[in-house]
């Protein structure tokens, strides 16, 4: 069974590698870098300071309208998820539902880590440049407004302090990448599910949705704002500005958006075992 | 002789649509079955049930003793071609054919390069999938169902952008496969294929199956 699981991911990677949707992530990668990563090594280096290079990453996944480009990104690149189910059938009659099943599971596991991991790789590597890697903020952050109060005026390239008042850069990366990760998988499975319902389109909206509307919601002070999926995603949303009395714990989003993942991910183990493949009804 | 096929009252709906209508057939071992019908009326979906693909509605199909979807998700004899064939563009058609014999570890290479051999591809040709013209692809699609040596062959229009000389060598082979006891299921809109191949005829018209020959 093991070969037929890692048959299934091989060729989801390759059809992935050759879809010229993937240079969407090079583009994306290149927004992120031009307006952020590029901003943040040029200020910090006039003023005399290294970066700590998972900062930038870290502003991101800080910020509504950068954090929102990621998800949206992973939807396009991967909105015919999966490529197998329509023209695979020499494949789904070799290998059975169920093999089929998992190995789509872990491929969407694999693809989310990989995918946000290599953001962050790319970032971090523009940056090494004017940069160094360790467990503490830089003097760009920290001490960039005490020395000059009058930097704000030429950009706002600076983490809030509702980030870096909240815990170590790699305690706070790790928590930022696993939930992102986490959330990407949701998007992929809700997909998944359209796909094997026959209603692909609207998975994609739904997903893309979602993201969106889900999005304004982390600006209020609503609890309401903590059912959407997107708003468990940035670490610093968890807290207030200053203190770190929290407005919805860590371990709370861990909990609801694993809880979202699996019931998915069990509502699609039901659906692939009447799935029609390669039914093109939609 | 006994049914290596038994589809029995076998009805599916897809969006309220009426796809196939009380279906009740059964097809014997080591003969050539044959099913015509205009596009859409139900032959391909037909097809899909007994491969497992899709789940009828109501009804059951029943495999070489076993039923689709109780007893196992697909059939386990049995080689297919289903609307085009679908392989991945960027290999060759040797590798193609590789990875799926890889999959159920039933054959080796030789048997792979045998198989494009007896349709006529070259297993040397490094050509990518995607380069391939129709008719290569349609005999690609036939070595990768006969490569495993199946009791059962599901074909959809095999003869589809042959040639020729593709479709008498096809014919010839699937004659072949016949005076071998293999069961082929061949749905075709050329009355030439139906006449000289099949024992065997139902036609399909709105979801109702009929018996023609």
């Amino acid at each position: 069974m093991l070969h037929k699981i890692r048959a299934i991911i091989r060729n989801e990677f390759v059809a992935l590698f050759h879809k010229p949707k993937i240079f969407l992530i090079a583009v994306s990668i290149a927004f992120m870098i031009d307006s952020v990563a590029e901003p943040m090594k040029k200020l910090s280096s006039e003023l005399g300071y290294k970066l700590n290079v998972i900062e930038p990453f870290l502003f991101i996944t800080s910020k509504g309208l950068n954090i929102v480009i990621i998800p949206l990104v992973f939807v396009a690149v991967l909105s015919d998820f999966p490529s197998s189910v329509n023209t695979g059938y020499f494949t789904m009659i070799r290998n059975g539902r169920l093999s089929w099943y998992i190995g789509e599971v872990l491929f969407s596991l694999i693809i989310s880590a990989a995918y946000i991991l290599l953001l962050f790789c790319s970032i971090a590597v523009y940056c090494s440049g004017n940069g160094y890697i360790d467990n503490y903020w830089s003097d760009y952050t920290l001490k960039t407004y005490k020395e000059y109060p009058d930097v704000f005026k030429f950009g706002t390239m600076f983490l809030d302090t509702s980030v870096y008042t909240q815990g170590t850069p790699v305690y706070i990366l790790i928590q930022t990448l696993i939930l992102l990760i986490l959330y990407l998988f949701i998007l992929i499975q809700i997909m998944l599910m359209f796909r094997l319902i026959g209603k692909r389109s609207f998975g994609i909206m739904l997903t893309a949705g979602i993201t969106f509307v889900g999005l304004p919601s982390y600006a209020t002070t609503s609890k309401v704002r903590w059912i959407f999926p997107v708003t468990h995603i940035a670490y610093n949303w968890h807290f207030n500005e200053f203190f770190r009395k929290p407005y919805c714990t860590i371990r709370t989003s861990y909990i609801y958006l694993l809880a979202l993942a699996t019931i998915f991910v069990i509502i699609n183990l039901i659906l692939v075992k009447s799935a029609k493949i390669g039914a093109n009804y939609e | 002789m006994s049914s290596i096929i038994s589809i029995s009252q076998v009805s599916l709906l897809i969006r309220n649509k009426v796809i196939l209508k009380d279906i009740n057939v059964d097809f014997e071992n080591g003969k050539i079955h044959g099913l015509i019908g205009r596009n859409g009326s139900g032959k391909t979906m037909l097809m899909k049930c007994i491969c497992g693909f899709v789940r009828p509605t109501e009804g059951t199909v029943t495999v070489d003793g076993k039923n689709i979807g109780r007893d196992c998700d697909f059939p386990e004899s049995v080689g297919i071609i289903i609307e085009t064939p679908g392989f991945i563009p960027y290999y060759s058609g040797y590798k193609n054919l590789k990875l799926l014999a890889d999959l159920t570890k039933k054959i080796g290479k030789d048997q792979v390069k045998e198989a494009m051999k007896k349709v006529g591809l070259d297993p040397e040709l490094r050509l990518h999938v995607r380069k391939y013209s129709l008719g290569m692809r349609q005999r690609l699609g036939l070595a990768q169902a006969i490569m495993e040596d199946p009791e059962l062959l599901i074909l959809d229009e095999p003869m589809n952008g042959l040639d020729k000389d593709g479709v008498s060598d096809m014919r010839k082979y699937l004659l072949d496969l016949k005076d071998k006891g293999k069961t082929i299921l061949i749905a075709s809109h050329s009355a030439e294929d139906i006449e000289l191949l099949c024992d065997t005829v139902h036609e399909m018209d709105k979801g109702v199956l009929t018996p023609v020959r």
